[in-house]
């Protein structure tokens, strides 16, 4: 094998992380080649001195993760109103709310007797937007099932994503 | 000498928390509503979410509001934990999420406001028991604050593998992606990270 090849398998060699034959093709290379020893030996000094890096860990993280947890059970227990609230009716509460919401808006904001209405609307067409009842924070994340691993989380855009919230810093 | 013992034991317990507990017994009584239970999980895997944390985010501040916020999603969505993985994978996964989610949010809202400089915040603590340092303290921390200035692609891998000591399998499972792929950014990033010490006269 060329040294490029065997290089780029230096790192995963390093962690026992390539096949039985990649290995003892890797241990031979290294045995007769001085310069990928070299980097080899490099490697190696580099992640054995990461080990010895301990992170300080802030001490005092439970006492505002059990006061998030107790405010959110009791907010979400708030709007339990009863047996009658049953999935069924869940969404043509919500419905009859939105429309009650909306037209109790408009009338309380009249248009102006000459203007369509058609104008007003749009003027007001970020209503809808503004006034979502669904908490920002519920909107994009998902609590992850530890069954289904293999979703693609990790990719090029998070990359390219990451890149551009590094140079922001 | 047995009473001695005996009543120190519920000092002890209290220090050390529940040591006698497995893992699968504190998700079951997390899982029935159990806050204490609970607390003895986030006592055990805190440093696994931060770290994962502190690799994305870059800053102390956030890192630790990543975590305390990755705890309470995890005890909210518990009953979501079928021990398929461990809960250390799992917590670090849910960090991760999480904090992709904060950034995106962020590069959404484009905000203007200037934000700290994330290198240098965090100062390490060396291992005093280690007879064999490599380096010596200062070099240590100088390879920590270039650690600091890796992109967060590269830290939160060299952090996952070189600091908490995950395998390979168990970091495609956290960040969501082939172990392909992590074989192959993982040498990228431990290139970068060499080229940097290489810089600073630490290799
Ligand atoms: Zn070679």
């Amino acid at each position: 094998m060329e040294c490029p090849s065997i290089q780029e398998q230096l790192s995963a060699y390093l962690d026992g992380e390539i096949s039985l034959e990649d290995q003892v093709n890797v241990k031979c290379h290294l045995e007769s080649c001085e310069s990928c020893a070299r980097e080899y030996e490099q490697l190696r000094r580099m992640t054995q001195a990461l080990g010895q890096i301990r992170y300080q860990m802030p001490t005092d993280m439970w006492p505002q993760i059990q006061q998030r947890i107790t405010e959110r059970s009791l907010a979400r227990r708030r709007p339990r109103l009863g047996e009658w609230w049953t999935p069924f009716w869940r969404p043509l509460a919500a419905a009859a709310l939105l429309v009650f919401g909306a037209l109790a808006y408009f009338w309380l904001q009249q248009p102006a007797e000459d203007m369509p209405l058609d104008y007003y609307l749009e003027a007001h067409a970020d209503f809808a937007v503004t006034t979502s009842l669904i908490p920002d924070s519920m909107v994009a994340f998902v609590l992850p099932d530890d069954t289904a691993t293999d979703d693609v989380l990790w990719d090029d855009e998070t990359d390219l994503m990451l890149e551009w919230h590094f140079e922001d810093n | 000498m047995y009473a001695i013992l005996e009543a120190s034991t519920e000092n002890l317990s209290l220090m050390t928390r529940h040591p006698q507990c497995n893992e699968s017994d504190l998700v079951e009584r997390s899982q029935k509503g159990d806050v204490t239970a609970f607390e003895e999980l986030f006592h055990r895997h805190q440093s696994d979410a931060y770290h994962v944390a502190y690799g994305i985010m870059g800053n102390v501040e956030d890192a630790k509001d990543m975590t305390q916020e990755a705890f309470v999603r995890a005890y909210e969505g518990i009953s979501k934990f079928k021990r398929q993985a461990s809960f250390r994978t799992w917590i670090s996964r849910i960090t991760t999420n999480l904090c992709l989610d904060e950034i995106r949010k962020r590069k959404r809202r484009r905000t203007e406001s200037i934000e700290e400089h994330p290198v240098l915040e965090m100062k390490p603590i060396q291992d005093s028991s280690a007879l064999e340092k490599l380096l010596k303290d200062e070099q240590l921390e100088i390879l920590q604050q270039v650690l600091g200035i890796l992109p967060e692609k590269y830290r939160v891998l060299i952090l996952l593998r070189d600091i908490q000591g995950h395998s390979y399998q168990e970091i495609a499972d956290i960040v969501g992606c082939s172990l392909g792929r992590v074989k192959s950014r993982l040498h990228e990033a431990r290139q970068e990270l060499k080229r940097l010490c290489v810089k600073q006269q630490l290799l």
